[in-house]
């Protein structure tokens, strides 16, 4: 019989769309984001995802066409890359955490709606939201209750 | 919330590679998958990569039905090969603004 591994190796988290754009485009965080989607792959990050990331990551990949000159095909191409991800959806996201959204939306100021669905989905799996977005971090960490949930991905946060 | 089956005791001699069906019944598929990952790994069993459970119903009520094993070697070398494809795709694209700030834009 071979040995139990150490639970304390086992971690889940809740990625948002900046890392998973991160690392299927070549952005400036792609070197940080590398090692977190490589765990994904590997089975020793379980990675959850609101079903509202890919809307999301739409329009990062319109917007890296639109404004930074990518092609089609090549968002097409990123596109795809994420969905290669062994990401783990939770589905009826607006249904499940409309309210605990907007409660979170009455707390936290400065911060964007989407973001508080990717939050409440992280405070109901119990798991820590990993992002780059240092002013997200900074918005749920000066509000308090939550500030132990949301993580700077490369940072202090 | 909790495994249904199998219980721990079941799976301590389960053979290397050998299935083994593992069913929860946490109320959704997220919470499903959290629970049964948890639970594999601290009995050194490897989920087998399905991201939407089946639901079962059983007399005891519904289900999530995972498949796992006792791994013969490291899972992660088999994935080697796709992060290194997605490596050269992305690093041959141009380099393009954070997605930070993209997604914030109208």
């Amino acid at each position: 019989m071979l040995p139990a591994m150490d639970p304390g190796d086992f971690e889940a988290v809740v990625l948002d769309t900046t890392v998973i754009a991160a690392f299927v485009f070549n952005e400036p965080n792609r070197a940080l984001s590398r090692p977190i989607c490589a765990q994904v792959q590997s089975d020793r990050l379980l990675a959850f995802v609101p079903d509202l990331m890919w809307a999301e990551l739409q329009h990062v990949c319109v917007r890296k066409r639109d404004r930074d000159g990518l092609t089609q095909a090549e968002i097409d191409a990123a596109y795809g890359r994420a969905q290669a991800l062994p990401l783990i959806e939770q589905d009826r996201t607006l249904e499940r955490y409309r309210s605990a959204a907007w409660d979170l939306l009455a707390r936290i100021s400065g911060v964007g709606s989407y973001d508080m669905y990717f939050l409440a989905l992280a405070i109901d799996l119990g798991v820590p939201l990993w992002t780059f977005d240092a002013a997200l971090c900074r918005a749920v960490q000066n509000e308090g209750s939550h500030a132990e949930r949301v993580r700077l991905v490369g940072g202090a946060g | 919330m909790a495994i249904v089956r199998p219980s721990e005791k079941d799976v301590a001699d389960l053979p290397l590679e050998q299935p083994v069906v593992v069913d929860s019944d946490a109320p959704d598929n997220a919470h499903a998958i959290l629970e049964i990952e948890r639970w594999c790994h601290r009995l050194g069993l490897v989920r087998v990569k399905e991201n939407w459970l089946r639901v079962v119903r059983t007399p005891l009520g519904d289900v999530r039905r995972a498949v796992a094993f006792r791994p013969a070697g490291d899972v992660a070398q088999e994935y080697a090969g796709l992060l290194d494809e997605i490596d050269r795709r992305a690093e041959q694209m141009a380099l393009t603004s954070s997605s930070v700030g993209l997604r914030r834009e109208p």
